[in-house]
């Protein structure tokens, strides 16, 4: 009897609260849809000339913001956008730390009801689209967007990335300008110090790191010099075995067709052998593997390294953090360098030419509404639109060139990215500019930037796709695989493992099963090619 | 005066005892001075490993940094909305599982005792969760940030055993006065047990004001965010894939000082209600109740 009127009690609460529930969602919805619906109707008779939509329509969108953006269809750079389009977007909110932006997104996936226009990494819109959540865009690219067919006809290797292995296309992808991303980083006030000119080869670098580690370049009197440091773990050391010609940058590579493990490459010994001694003589940070950023900041910041391997505008960010200790810091960045076995310099470090993408939800009602502005965002008008924003106030035309207004360049805050946020600047699926970027960066680093685009070369694709049993064979066996590859790459260079048992890791790689994993690659690589 | 009457033992015991807590005292004192110290700072300090608890640099530009983020007032007042309805909504339903528990009489008590258990040691899984929570309608209001984590089975197992130290001869004199079950419960029980009440309701709160996870995966409108979701976007600010806003800046120059500065905006309001609860952690709970 007690207990009954016990959960008598409880299951009230529930019920209270669950009607408690309902009356305020309910309530929200409404006070929500109301006012958008008011200002449609107002702004239809008015604004139905040269318009990409004929009826405003307003749609949602789930797309990972930055921590300033603002999220408006009334601000500056918007308007103009949402005026031509006719579209009134509505935000989700979405996180903007990566990890939790791709928990949010599969989550709302589980949840069933989609925002109309969704971004996340190509994978996980394929693997959708796959399985029936996002609308295969073939058509609708076919009968809505010329100017984004006439792009990926003009780049096949675009429609190669886009495309998913069963022919469709599931998703709008965001095209950047730009290909470098890592170079190497070194004080140029150094070398002038110690009379020394910007190393080409393998060697020259050994003896130009020596010079640091020797000479005191910083002039404190003091041996304390780590010449090389890096932030980025093990990767952060490429400049030393891409020379030799395999990069860390790709798990495989594709020699005559045929894909192969670039870990087990005998090329990579050599390049082992020589980072190794590098770390020995203490050139290389003896720390590079639990180095993070704060360690790495300081080591510059300190002036006690004087190299490193990184994106491309960390080199005048490190300039300005290091000035601020001393003015005289001048950095520069390298080409990479010449190996001794005779390949040619090259890096295989470089942005993906594909960001992320956008797919339509198949259950949206304006699946051609969006194929439609989305066709807007690619064109030469929409581009202009989505880099500069808006005419005369944020951007102004000189000799047929865009620039940006002071309004951004000579923001209080220096930041004139962040102020692009701020005044509504979203990233949409459209084509950066390569313009956009010149903006944002010195003319110094643009020419820094451009002297290493040549020695980039195509890295193994990136939107390779596979099949749930192949799926499951790399879980467990590449997986394992990685894990102890990685253990030993780092074994060998701080020399805890001598090279001469390379040949033995070799054969640990081929017992764990990685003839298994070749042939997966090997058949998801020849399907992209068919593509 | 005290240490005359002390014996050499009794008195090397209280200076180790001294010396030991002091320790103590420094080493969880020390992060959080770091913490505020380096909020102060300038950047460049920070990044050199210089700081120590005194501020270098001294700064206040950070704080009115994070001060300056447009939606922060807004989301301030939601999680104390959040932390006082939630604490409120999480007692009641604690009280109301562990009071019948800890009455012996109660029949069925052991199931529903393990009943209690089970999700103290097996969770439901994200996706469960979020799919029960989503078919509720919970989805962007503030119930699913208070309901689903209103009850948390160890504070249930804490508080029944607070009032099963309640001895029953209490009870029985109320029912003997003539109260109704909902009377003890009210005006005996409740009362008595105002310690420990407390106690649970300031972990209920400082659980509600740290947590942002269930606001991230149910809450789509800016205008229900707590200010940790936002105060984690500013922490995150510098830790972007994006490579141009590599691209140095004034803003950024700040930021580690920014990261700390946040930090003490979002503690500082629930580290202070702890000086004013205090009292009730060391009152003793049944002085007097029963004699003889």
């Amino acid at each position: 009897m007690k207990k009954e009127r016990w959960m008598k009690g409880i299951t009230g609460v529930i019920l209270i609260s669950v009607t408690l529930v309902g009356c305020q969602t309910g309530g929200q919805e409404k006070a929500a849809t109301t006012p958008d619906a008011k200002a449609s109707e107002a702004n239809k008779p008015v604004n139905a000339n040269g318009k990409i939509l004929d009826k405003q329509i307003e749609v949602s969108v789930y797309m990972r913001p930055r921590p300033e953006s603002v999220e408006s269809n009334e601000l500056l750079w918007m308007k103009p956008i949402s005026e031509k389009t006719n579209v009134n977007f509505k935000w989700l909110k979405a996180p903007a730390d990566v990890n939790d932006y791709i928990e949010k997104f599969n989550l709302t996936l589980a949840g069933g009801t989609l925002p109309d226009l969704m971004e996340a990494p190509l994978d996980l819109l394929n693997k959708g689209g796959e399985n029936g959540v996002f609308e295969p865009l073939n058509k609708l690219i076919e009968q809505n967007m010329p100017n984004f067919k006439k792009i990926i006809e003009q780049n096949p290797a675009i429609l190669k990335d886009i495309k998913s292995d069963d022919g469709n296309i599931y998703f709008f992808p965001q095209i950047s300008a730009v290909k470098t991303i890592n170079l190497q980083i070194f004080r140029q006030d150094w070398l002038d110090n110690l009379g020394l000119k910007a190393p080409k080869t393998t060697e020259e670098m050994y003896q130009i790191l020596k010079a640091f580690k020797e000479k005191d370049p910083n002039g404190n009197g003091k041996n304390d010099e780590i010449p090389f440091t890096t932030r980025s773990k093990i990767k952060g050391l490429l400049p030393f075995i891409e020379p030799f010609g395999v990069s860390f940058e790709e798990d495989f590579y594709v020699d005559n067709g045929q894909v192969k493990y670039t870990f087990t490459d005998a090329k990579l010994k050599d390049a082992l052998e020589y980072t190794a001694r590098l770390y020995k003589e203490g050139l290389i940070d003896k720390e590079y593997i639990t180095n993070d950023q704060k360690i790495w900041e300081s080591r510059f910041t300190n002036e006690v390294s004087g190299a490193t391997f990184d994106s491309f505008p960390r080199l005048e960010a490190l300039e300005k953090l290091v000035g601020k200790a001393n003015p005289k810091v001048n950095l520069t960045g390298l080409t990479p360098l010449q190996g001794p076995s005779g390949i040619a310099p090259f890096t295989k470090s470089q942005q993906n030419l594909i960001k992320n993408g956008f797919g339509i939800s198949s259950k949206s009602k304006f699946k051609t509404e969006i194929a439609k502005i989305q066709d807007w965002f690619y064109s030469p008008e929409g581009q202009l639109a989505m880099n500069f924003g808006k005419l005369g106030e944020t951007y102004t035309m000189e000799n047929n060139e865009p620039k940006y207004t002071d309004l951004v360049m000579k923001d209080k805050n220096n930041a004139p990215l962040i102020k692009m946020y701020e005044l509504g600047h979203r990233e949409f699926a459209y084509q950066w500019d390569i313009r956009y970027e010149n903006a944002m960066v010195s003319p110094k680093l643009a020419q820094i930037r451009d002297s290493i685009t040549p020695f980039i070369k195509p890295k193994y694709p990136v939107a390779l796709s596979f099949k749930q049993q192949e799926r499951d064979v790399l879980n467990s066996k590449f997986t394992e695989i990685t894990t102890y590859k990685d253990e030993m790459m780092n074994k060998f260079i701080i020399g805890s493992e001598p090279i001469s048992k390379f040949d033995d890791y070799v054969k640990q790689i081929d017992k764990m099963g990685i003839d298994a994993v070749l042939k997966i690659q090997q058949a998801s690589y020849d399907r992209y090619l068919k593509r | 005066m005290v240490f005359r009457r002390m014996t050499l033992g009794g008195l090397a015991f209280s200076c180790i005892n001294a010396l030991v807590l002091g320790l103590i005292v420094v080493m969880t004192l020390y992060p959080f001075l770091y913490v505020v110290s380096a909020s102060l700072s300038e950047q460049l300090y920070i990044q050199q490993g210089r700081i120590g608890i005194i501020p270098m640099g001294f700064q206040l530009e950070a704080y009115k940094r994070v001060l300056e983020f447009p939606m922060l007032g807004r989301s301030y007042l939601n999680t104390i909305l959040y932390t006082a309805l939630g604490t409120a909504i999480s007692l009641v339903l604690t009280v109301c599982a562990a009071y019948p528990m800890s009455r012996r009489d109660l029949p069925g008590r052991k199931l529903m005792t393990s009943i209690v258990l089970i999700p103290m040691l097996f969770g439901g899984g994200l996706i469960p969760t979020f799919l029960v929570v989503n078919a509720l309608g919970m989805r962007d209001s503030i119930w699913a940030i208070v309901i689903p984590a209103a009850v948390t089975s160890f504070y249930v197992f804490i508080q029944r055993t607070f009032f099963e130290q309640i001895p029953l001869e209490l009870e029985d004199a109320a029912k003997i006065d003539g109260c109704s079950m909902v009377q003890t419960l009210f005006k005996i029980i409740l009362p008595l047990a105002l310690p420990s009440l407390v106690t649970i309701g300031l972990f209920y709160a400082v659980n509600e004001w740290n947590s942002f996870f269930p606001a991230m995966i149910y809450l789509n409108d800016e205008k229900l965010f707590p200010v940790q979701i936002l105060l984690r976007a500013i922490v995150i600010q510098n830790q972007t894939d994006q490579v141009l806003v590599d691209v140095f800046d004034d803003k950024n120059l700040l930021s580690e000082s920014i990261k700390y500065s946040t930090l003490v905006v979002a503690t500082l309001p629930i580290l202070i209600v702890y000086p004013f609860i205090q009292k009730y952690f060391v009152q003793g709970s049944m002085m007097g109740s029963i004699k003889g």
